[in-house]
């Protein structure tokens, strides 16, 4: 079964320099320094307090978050306009926010340490929030039709490709993509209609 | 539903990030042409957000696992090895929301701590809000618990101890919740909740216990605890195996009392998993080091 198993998505992480400063990661991977000091200079900061919130103020994770998005513009410099301020923006925007849930999905290899916080002022708020929402979006799953609830098993859930799923499933790639899709918008209009609305 | 057809399917697979790297890149570069495709996925990665928190829930994953017919090639996701190398990188310290500490140059080139998530529960309740309920009969239907959950129930039912699971929040709860993002610190699994009262002692725990490949993590609320005393907080496996996870001092005016109404909230990890545990114990711990239950909390 081990050869089922998707590939790594994110290979392009960089090791964060010794020294805590955060700076382009440039010469280690052969990028082409200007263009990448570029983008950081004009989008790090904005993209970092962005970040940040998505990750509960966690700085160093943000910070990775947002080299990686950074770096994936300047992978796809052919066809996203680095210069172009206001258009690159958004872009931005919506990959580092795709990374960074994808990232909360598949970290829970260490135990969250909080040793700084004031036992007075902790709560665990978050913990029961999750819970109970993670439960309102189960009763979303249950009213999918079963085709929708499995592709996203199949695919999201167990981490496979589309396409290790339509073979496993023995559906042509065209129509597990299709699934997919139409079962992420169904439970979209699920959560909707259960006022979870994002 | 604004996404250019040819875009669509692929932009949902990349949302779920089911692409390889090379698609992602074509994905992305078509992001930054279709104006559809980038309001879609915008809208779409609210629902991957929600789907995230149920990928993290053991018991939900149990769930949905029975939910869909079983395949002969199925292998779930836990017996998979890691796919994401970056995933496991170090962390020092996991800061959680409004805590910064104070005058850390580093902190403060972040946003405001108080900006981050303005908090909206009132104050005066540990749970901030969502408290444990009983059932009672104009309650809103109980949506059905996961297997997992229903057992436990059982089991503690029928030994006759209290087991309050928490329902659905309040409008307004709900409200909130959706005004945040889901994906803010935490690092777990978000756990199932347990509380008892031991009928002697009188000392009330209100336990969250959540799952991660290192253990256990257990938040822990104890009230009701009179003091001077010196307290010990256990897990307890099912050969009755014990772990010390945390022990500290109750101050002469106590937790959760008329003196002291505030509970001591703490958190605690155990190497046990979550299915190890058979029940959480607070000890006193008397000056000769003699141990005596105040309370016990069976785990399903």
């Amino acid at each position: 079964m081990l050869d089922a198993i998707r590939p790594a998505r994110h290979d392009m992480r960089v090791p964060r320099p010794e020294s805590g400063r955060w700076a382009p990661p440039h010469q280690a991977h052969g990028i082409d320094d200007e263009p990448m000091r570029a983008l950081y200079a004009q989008h790090a900061n904005a993209l970092l307090s962005f970040v940040s919130r998505l990750v509960g103020g966690d700085r160093q994770r943000a910070e990775d978050i947002v080299q990686e998005t950074l770096l994936r513009a300047w992978r796809n410099s052919d066809k996203v306009d680095l210069h172009g301020g206001k258009t690159l923006r958004p872009w931005l925007i919506t990959v580092a926010r795709r990374i960074a849930i994808d990232d909360y999905r598949s970290d829970n290899a260490r135990p969250e340490e909080v040793y700084d916080v004031d036992l007075n002022d902790f709560s665990t708020r978050d913990e029961t929030e999750h819970m109970v929402r993670s439960m309102t979006v189960m009763e979303a799953l249950r009213e999918l039709s079963p085709p929708h609830r499995e592709i996203l098993l199949h695919t999201y859930f167990y981490g496979r490709t589309v396409a290790q799923a339509a073979d496993l499933l023995g559906l042509p790639l065209g129509t597990a993509k299709s699934r997919v899709y139409h079962g992420l918008r169904a439970l979209r209009n699920q959560l909707e209609q259960r006022g979870v609305t994002g | 539903m604004s996404g250019c057809a040819e875009g669509r399917e692929e932009l949902a697979s990349y949302a779920l990030g089911l692409l390889d790297e090379p698609e992602n890149l074509l994905f992305e570069a078509h992001l930054a042409e279709c104006s559809g495709c980038a309001r879609e996925l915008e809208d779409i990665l609210h629902t991957v957000e929600d789907l995230a928190l149920v990928a993290r829930d053991d018991g939900a994953m149990a769930e949905l696992t029975a939910m869909v017919e079983p395949h002969p090639r199925f292998v779930p996701r836990e017996s998979m090895p890691e796919h994401q190398p970056g995933a496991a990188r170090p962390r020092v310290l996991r800061r959680r929301e409004n805590a910064p500490p104070s005058g850390s140059p580093e902190r403060q080139a972040a946003l405001p701590a108080g900006e981050m998530r303005p908090r909206k529960r009132p104050k005066g309740s540990p749970w901030r809000g969502v408290r444990p309920r009983t059932r009672v009969d104009d309650s809103p239907p109980r949506r059905r618990m996961p297997a997992i959950v229903a057992a436990a129930a059982v089991l503690l039912v029928s030994a006759g101890l209290a087991l309050v699971l928490i329902g659905p929040g309040s409008k307004d709860q709900n409200a909130a919740r959706a005004a945040e993002s889901p994906i803010a610190s935490a690092s777990t699994s978000p756990g199932q909740r347990y509380q008892n009262t031991d009928p002697r002692s009188g000392a009330h725990v209100d336990l969250v216990v959540s799952g991660g490949t290192f253990g256990s993590r257990l938040l822990v609320t104890i009230s009701k605890v009179t003091g001077p005393r010196r307290c010990r907080l256990v897990t307890v496996d099912s050969t009755g195996a014990t772990e010390v996870v945390s022990s500290w001092l109750v101050p002469a005016s106590g937790y959760g009392t008329a003196a002291n109404p505030a509970p001591l909230q703490l958190q605690a990890t155990s190497a046990l998993t979550v299915h190890q545990i058979a029940r959480v114990e607070v000890q006193h711990v008397d000056p000769d080091g003699r141990l005596t239950v105040l309370v016990a909390v069976p785990i399903g």
